[in-house]
């Protein structure tokens, strides 16, 4: 099967400083593609740079076979890819009705009506927040009102940056099972920075480590969960 | 001490001008971080807008005319809005995405400030020269107009109220109101307040945030130059005349907390109703206990000045961050 997402040789990072060297990866269609690696070693960076929120020195990202190397991140959004940021993922200031409008920005108003009715079906909690905004909501809702944003577009891929962090195990948990769920009912790509590496490459098909921006370990997820060397060296995973 | 009402309508007038000033220096504020200090020449721009509306619509042969607001609202909106924008794509977001500070951005403004008066000065110059070369006698007569032009004589009156005291308020309500309705109920103005709070979080959902970066300073500039038509009906046309503004427009913002335009233009009212009042009584006080007739008219700043320091010494963060609840509950206005 051709991947969804290939990554090839990219070099990027912020103005002159340089985060990532020669990062390569691909992930297949409706993969739960795990990025872990310890603090600072480029996972978040490496989300940014496929969603055109980095400055790319060299190589190239293509999406469903379409190059969307330098293109901004508007742009990419448009071709079927969403991206959730670790934080302020939803605008604050916004009411839930109005965040969820905003997801749907770039669709016709009818698709838009029709979408945003599709996502309050899947996640009912928000249908009574509807008139709140969301700096009311808790850490838990605001996942879920970041996740119901980014499904009004029906992307196939979608950039998961920590969507655990900050949250109570019980909630965490329910965030991830969710995550599986996008995957197993509606098909979408997953790529996931998560903290916590066990539970992620548990839940993960491919993984990629990272360490200060290079790649040590690209390959099957609970291979490197079961790596004599790698988890303990760098994820802090017993042997 | 009675209320001038004269006063009271010059005030009304020149208040409304600083409310939209000063909303529109917020708007700009909030989207770039970046003080403005051009915004006031933005709106002088606005005023020669009028003498050539004046002179092009023959105005000044038939005397008072709604032609004059007819044509040069519009017409001010459009041209001073364009130089606002040129401001951004042009000066400000290039300078941004160099990673140049705040700081070096203000310093960029003040320098984009000096250079549209320069062209005033030009244009009033050019102006001169043609009013003087035409052999139209009653054109002859506005050859001092560019430099110093009284533009009130072609305002139309309301019931023997001058024009501009009812319309400036009246501007004001309408764009503070209208704003508030465009930003709350239409797709792009909660766009626009997306992209302010969260540019990034609204690029990824595929707002174009440059685009509404730069409708937000257009719509700005078309505020600052329609503030720029009524000033020139209560002020001498001058192209040094925003200078005179700009520590009362930044007054008015920084009262009002620069993070609100509603209270940006309630800023701006205030402002404008405690320097003309604050100069009117200074003058009568000051003016019995020496004996003598005293003129404060140059010093109105202080007023904008000390309410700067109060503001900033009490809140901080400007009339915004005030719990109005609790204060209206205090004074017995609200349960």
């Amino acid at each position: 099967m051709a991947p969804i997402l290939e990554v090839k040789g990219v070099d990027a990072g912020y103005g002159k400083l340089q985060i990532l060297f020669n990062v390569s990866m691909e992930v297949e269609p409706k993969d739960i593609f795990v990025i872990v690696g310890p603090n600072g070693s480029g996972k978040s960076t490496l989300l940014k740079t496929i969603f055109g929120l980095t400055r790319i020195y060299k190589g190239s990202i293509r999406f469903n076979g379409e190059e969307i190397t330098g293109k901004p991140p508007h742009d990419i959004a448009k071709t079927g890819i969403a991206y959730l940021p670790q934080t302020d993922n939803v605008f604050a200031q916004l009411t839930v009705a109005e965040n969820l409008k905003m997801a749907a920005y770039t669709l016709p108003p009818d698709l838009a009506q029709e979408r945003i009715s599709e996502v309050l079906e899947r996640f009912p909690l928000l249908k009574a927040r509807l008139k709140d905004k969301a700096m009311t909501l808790s850490g838990g809702q605001r996942q879920i009102l970041a996740m119901a944003m980014s499904l009004i577009r029906k992307p196939k891929l979608m950039l998961f940056d920590e969507p655990t962090a900050a949250l109570a195990p019980k909630l965490a948990a329910e965030i991830l099972d969710e995550i599986i769920k996008l995957r197993d009912e509606l098909g979408i790509t997953i790529i996931l920075v998560e903290q916590n590496a066990k539970k992620a490459l548990q839940m993960g098909d491919k993984a990629l480590l990272l360490v200060g921006g290079r790649v040590m370990y690209r390959g099957g997820a609970k291979e490197l969960l079961e790596h004599p060397e790698l988890g303990a060296l760098y994820l802090g995973l017993k042997k | 001490m009675v209320l001038n009402v004269q006063l009271f309508l010059d005030t009304m007038a020149y208040a409304s001008v600083l409310g939209l000033l000063s909303m529109s220096l917020t708007l700009t504020y909030i989207v770039s971080r970046v003080p403005n200090f051009a915004h006031a020449t933005f709106a002088a721009i606005g005023s020669y807008m009028v003498l050539i509306v004046v002179w092009l619509l023959g105005i000044y042969k038939t005397g008072p005319s709604w032609g004059v607001y007819y044509a040069s609202l519009p017409l001010s909106f459009i041209v001073v809005g364009a130089v606002a924008l040129l401001q951004y794509l042009i000066v400000l977001r290039p300078l941004a995405k160099k990673g140049i500070s705040i700081d070096g951005l203000m310093i960029a403004t003040l320098g984009i400030d000096i250079i549209l008066v320069g062209l005033l000065n030009i244009s009033a110059d050019f102006l001169e020269e043609i009013f003087q070369q035409s052999p139209d006698k009653d054109l002859r007569k506005l050859v001092t107009y560019p430099r110093s032009g009284y533009l009130s004589s072609y305002e139309p009156t309301i019931m023997g109220v001058t024009a501009s005291s009812i319309l400036g308020p009246l501007l004001l309500v309408v764009s503070t109101v209208g704003f508030y309705l465009f930003l709350t109920r239409t797709k792009f103005g909660t766009a626009m307040r997306a992209a302010i709070e969260n540019p990034q979080l609204a690029e990824t959902l595929g707002i174009n945030v440059n685009l509404v970066y730069s409708i937000s300073w257009f719509i700005a500039g078309g505020l600052a130059g329609i503030a720029g038509v009524i000033m020139v009906m209560t002020t001498k046309l001058n192209p040094t005349m925003g200078w005179l503004l700009i520590v009362s427009v930044f007054a008015g913002s920084i009262v009002g907390g620069l993070g609100s335009l509603f209270w940006g233009a309630v800023g701006g009212l205030l402002i404008g109703f405690l320097e003309q009042f604050g100069v009117y009584y200074t003058q009568i006080i000051l003016g019995a206990l020496t004996g003598e007739t005293v003129s404060l008219g140059n010093y109105r700043q202080v007023f904008s000045l000390g309410a700067i320091v109060v503001m900033l010494l009490v809140a901080p963060q400007g009339l915004a961050s005030l719990n109005w609840g609790k204060i209206l509950s205090r004074l017995g206005l609200r349960r």
